[in-house]
């Protein structure tokens, strides 16, 4: 990489941590939990066995169970923190927050796509990382807290009829697999498969973007922080 | 450029490969069969050398098969009777008293009295059913496991379907894991009992879950997701809920990839598109 | 001291002689033990000694002369006659070798006739199409010929009874020779059978079905008696051929390596010369690599289009496809004919297969009504459109949405299980609304069968005269074109 392109943060130290904790995590309790959602299949059998059998898989999906816990309670940390730093002004440009505009972008980036229309512009988070976004949060809480009562039966039962831990077996299953199906295709394809990202798409791990990344993929960001010096200074990398 | 191109794709190829796994597993049966237990004790033909190596090698044929008049034997009369009928299991008290005993303590046994009647078209089983009388079996815990599936299953159909899609099932039959519990570890051996009693439940579920509490019998082992409420006439609420939950789940899994799928495949193709227009 | 001496030499001699005669008493046989024995001993089959007593057996009841057993209130004789039965092609069997599941309490028969375990070369039943699947081998090869279809299973088996329910006598143990197909295949039968002869599928089926090479077929009556002309395929593969013929001697008018005035035979072989340069050489790499990014991957659409390409694609992937499985088929049963995945694979009615191929077709369906849309709707396409054009894209869905006709009928005809035909969704639709109409499907079928199989016939006969001469021309013109430019 050349030394005149100019890189913008895009993620902090933080926020890549973060996504470490989930890849990592992800992959431990997909595999885990995979293997005993398909015990029919030969591979489900012999991936047990690589995990050290049942014991083993059980072990690791609980491990993995609890860095998922860790990293949820992080992030709600942070969120309080952020919207505090920003002084309750969630509803900013740049927030994170769905909007209607993100249907329209749907539509109209649809519409690109069959060759029907212009290239949208995009704020700073695009409706598709919302979405990717958004989907781990409600992944966690339903796959999370429905864990919790296959996890610990015995306590949930106290409060809960038992049909609740059936109830908790479809959710926790079913939500794992549309994770899997989305993370494994939807959102790998997404970062690195476009053509414009082949073969990879380093930034979740460097927090940086280029400057012609950043007009092209962001470019309404790119317009407020031309308006805003202050904003672009803190951006740029130096 | 080209060697990333080649470990995408390959990565592509294993997610490829990843779904038809995944797709197989629901079309087609499973892929390790377990051997089927086709009965031997009805056969007319006895092997004498194994005979001979079991526990009751040795033995008169009379000893057991008490009722059989050599004048009149073969019977055209109950040729159309299956080998566990035709036999009179009271010879087997003789020697095993407790086993009997504890057998007419059980839920089979009150069906074969007439008792209590069964929807099950199947006559009660005996000693006989689960017994091999002529050959020696060692059977390891797993092997049990099997021929409990196996044979339960024979009568029990749809019991067996749901048990093995319950992590029970799931991770003794098909994941070998001899410490999940079996058939007649909650449901009893020679005193067969069906559980319908949520005290006596309770206790069976306490034998691995010690701090069970009363609640928890109401989870569903046997669980079936179905609208028609006649299947499971004792769950029938339980099992319409469990079909809209899953409804539900599925709609949402099937709609949601269905998608994005659409919608990724779609990007990758104008990228395409875009990267041959440039050339 | 000295009685306590004789005594333990009594106590010695006595423990001496029950040693020595222990064995002689423990081995004399009880007799009573023996009685039992002398039935229920397992046989060796495998020595003729064991093949006799395991016989001596079953005669011990079924040589009686009054045995016979009640079905449906009709006394069906049992007795076998020991010397006639020795005398058939399976005489020096024991009964058990074939009748595996009899010998038991109770006494019925569980599972058809063993025959697969002897006779495991099955190709030829299976060549002969899935149809035969569900048939039992008895239900051709046994005298008498009454065939009924189990309603349950869907099996072919052979009746207890004949057409005019009377019990049979099925004891003589006779097969039939040579095999007579109208047991089952004439006008009205109730099995499910075809009423008409329908040929086998021919070369021209390859390109979606499971089929054969042969260009003709033998009559189902009377399978011996010679041969007929495919009168369907074979016209349309001349015209085909002709047509291929036109197309190649227009292109050998041009130059080949810059010189006009060569005789054909002259210009051929350079061509073939140019080709196996290209073929022993490493050169060959890149024409593959053109083949499958231009040929296959249809790169240069994609440059054209997004629409264009995924329109191009469904119908090319689909019939890719619909070729892939039916060849693979094919060679499957060429050669291992009695795997499981050979016979998953010949059954229409298998889940997996039943799917895909309904729904390919679909996809080919979609594709056709896609490119008449696109040839309506769009301004520049539609200047660009013959009535020739519309023609031969609208026979190729036609074609297909009527192979939907002809599986919906034969899922109606052979009676196919609902939970096995809801796999063949499209055919089970359409079978849903033929039931409608008040038609004998099962004479109606072979008619239905020529017309998909005379659409198909004219589509192939008009290929190579019209716009879709491309499916054909354009991959290898693509390639061609790939090379030359890579040789720049």
């Amino acid at each position: 990489m050349s030394e005149t392109v100019t890189h913008y943060w895009r993620l902090n130290l933080f926020h890549r941590f973060i996504h470490v904790l989930v890849m990592v995590s992800f992959a431990g309790a997909a595999l885990s939990g995979m293997a005993l959602k398909f015990t029919t299949a030969a591979w489900a059998r012999l991936a047990m066995q690589l995990m050290g059998g049942v014991p083993g898989a059980a072990l690791l999906h609980r491990v993995c169970a609890m860095v998922i816990a860790f990293y949820g309670f992080l992030h709600f940390i942070y969120i309080v923190y952020d919207i505090a730093r920003h002084k309750g002004s969630i509803f900013r440009g740049s927030s994170m927050l769905p909007r209607p505009q993100d249907i329209v972008d749907l539509w109209q980036h649809l519409m690109y796509f069959l060759g029907r229309r212009p290239r949208p512009q995009f704020d700073r988070f695009t409706y598709w990382e919302k979405f990717d976004y958004f989907a781990v949060f409600w992944g966690v809480l339903m796959i999370g807290l429905s864990g919790l009562v296959l996890w610990f039966p015995e306590i949930a039962t106290q409060f809960l009829p038992g049909v609740a831990i059936n109830i908790a077996q479809i959710m926790h299953s079913d939500e794992a697999l549309l994770a899997v199906g989305f993370i494994f295709v939807v959102h790998m394809f997404n970062t690195h498969m476009r053509a414009e990202k082949f073969p990879v798409d380093m930034s979740i791990f460097t927090g940086k973007v280029s400057e012609d990344e950043l007009k092209k993929e962001h470019a309404l960001e790119w317009e407020r922080m031309q308006e805003d010096p202050a904003l672009m200074e803190e951006a740029r990398v130096k | 450029m080209k060697r990333p191109a080649l470990v995408w794709c390959l990565t592509i190829a294993v997610v490829i490969v990843a779904a038809v796994m995944v797709l197989m597993t629901r079309c087609g049966q499973p892929i390790s069969g377990r051997p089927s237990h086709e009965p031997e004790f009805g056969s007319w033909y006895v092997e004498v050398q194994r005979y001979n190596q079991g526990v009751h090698g040795g033995m008169d044929c009379s000893l057991c098969h008490t009722d059989i008049d050599p004048e009149e034997h073969p019977d055209s009369e109950n040729l159309s009777e299956s080998a566990t009928d035709l036999f009179d299991y009271e010879a087997c008290a003789s020697c095993h008293p407790q086993e009997y005993e504890h057998y007419h303590l059980g839920v089979h046994a009150e069906v074969l009295s007439g008792t209590v009647q069964s929807e099950i078209d199947y006559p009660a089983p005996t000693c006989g059913h689960c017994h091999d009388p002529h050959y020696r079996q060692v059977l390891s815990r797993l092997q049990v496991i099997d021929a409990q599936v196996d044979i339960c299953g024979q009568c029990h159909p749809s019991e067996l379907e749901t048990y093995l899609e319950n992590y029970h099932g799931k991770t003794a039959v098909d994941l070998d894991y001899a410490d999940s519990a079996s058939c007649a570890d909650c449901h009893g051996s020679h005193q067969v009992v069906a559980l319908d009693q949520p005290e006596k439940a309770v206790q069976v579920c306490r034998k691995c879950h010690p701090d069970a509490t009363e609640n928890m019998v109401g989870y569903l082992i046997h669980a079936e997701e179905t609208l028609s409420p006649d299947a499971d006439a004792s769950h029938a609420r339980e099992s319409v809920l469990l079909f809209l939950v899953q409804l539900f789940f599925v709609v949402l899994t099937v709609s949601v990839l269905a998608f994005f799928y659409g919608h990724t495949f779609l990007w990758l193709l104008r990228g395409l598109h875009e990267k041959l227009r440039r050339r | 001291m000295r009685a306590g001496l004789v005594g333990l030499c009594v106590v010695s001699l006595a423990v001496l002689v029950a040693l020595t005669l222990a064995p002689a008493f423990a081995q004399e046989p009880e007799p009573e033990q023996e009685q039992c024995w002398a039935c229920h001993r397992q046989p060796n089959l495998d020595t003729v000694a064991g093949v006799q007593a395991a016989i001596a057996l079953c005669l011990d009841c079924h040589s009686e002369a009054d045995i016979s057993k009640e079905t449906d209130g009709q006394e069906i004789p049992l007795q076998v006659q020991e010397e006639a039965y020795g005398a058939t092609r399976h005489g020096h069997l024991s009964c058990t070798h074939c009748h595996s599941t009899v010998a038991h309490s109770p006494h019925e028969e569980r599972a058809p006739l063993a025959c697969g375990d002897c006779h495991h070369n099955l190709s030829q039943h299976i060549a002969s199409g899935d149809a035969h699947l569900t048939v039992q081998c008895s239900a051709c090869h046994f005298e008498p010929d009454a065939v009924i279809r189990d309603a349950e299973t869907g099996v072919v088996e052979l009746s207890a009874f004949d057409a005019q329910g009377r019990a049979l006598d099925r004891t003589g143990h006779q097969m039939t020779k040579p095999v007579d197909c109208g047991r089952c295949h004439f006008a009205g039968n109730d099995l499910g059978a075809a009423s008409a002869a329908l040929p086998p599928k021919g070369p021209l089926c390859f390109a979606c079905h499971d089929a054969s090479l042969a260009l003709y077929a033998g009559s189902l009556r009377a399978p011996n008696a010679g041969v007929r002309i495919d009168w369907v395929s074979a016209p349309a593969l001349v015209v085909f051929c002709l047509g291929l013929v036109a197309a190649a001697s227009f292109w050998l008018k041009g130059t080949v390596h810059g010189k006009a005035d060569l005789s054909v035979g002259e210009k051929l072989s350079y061509i073939v010369a140019d080709a196996c340069g290209i073929i022993f050489s490493r050169r060959l790499l890149t024409l593959l690599k053109y083949f499958i990014l231009d040929g296959v991957l249809l790169r240069r659409t994609l440059k054209e289009g997004v629409g264009r390409w995924l329109m191009h694609g469904l119908i090319l992937w689909a019939f890719l496809g619909r070729f892939l499985l039916g060849i693979s088929t094919w060679w499957m049963a060429q050669l291992w004919p009695t795997a499981p995945l050979t016979q998953t694979l010949v059954d229409k009615n298998a889940p997996p297969v039943a799917f895909l191929y309904d729904f390919l077709a679909l996809l080919v369906i979609v594709g056709a009504i896609w490119a008449l849309m696109r040839r309506a709707l769009d301004r520049q396409m539609r200047e660009v459109t013959t009535a020739g054009d519309v023609a031969i894209t609208a026979l190729l869905g036609g074609l297909f949405v009527f192979g939907f006709v002809v599986e919906g009928a034969r899922l109606i005809v052979t009676q196919v299980p609902v939970e096995l035909a809801v796999y063949s969704f499209g055919g089970y639709a359409v079978s849903l609304v033929l039931r409608l109409v008040p038609v004998d499907w099962a004479s109606a079928y072979p008619y239905l069968w020529w017309v998909h199989a005379a659409l198909v016939a004219a589509f192939v006969a008009c290929l190579p005269f019209s716009k879709f001469f491309h499916i054909l021309v354009g991959p290898m013109l693509v390639t061609i074109s790939g090379l030359l430019r890579e040789k720049e």
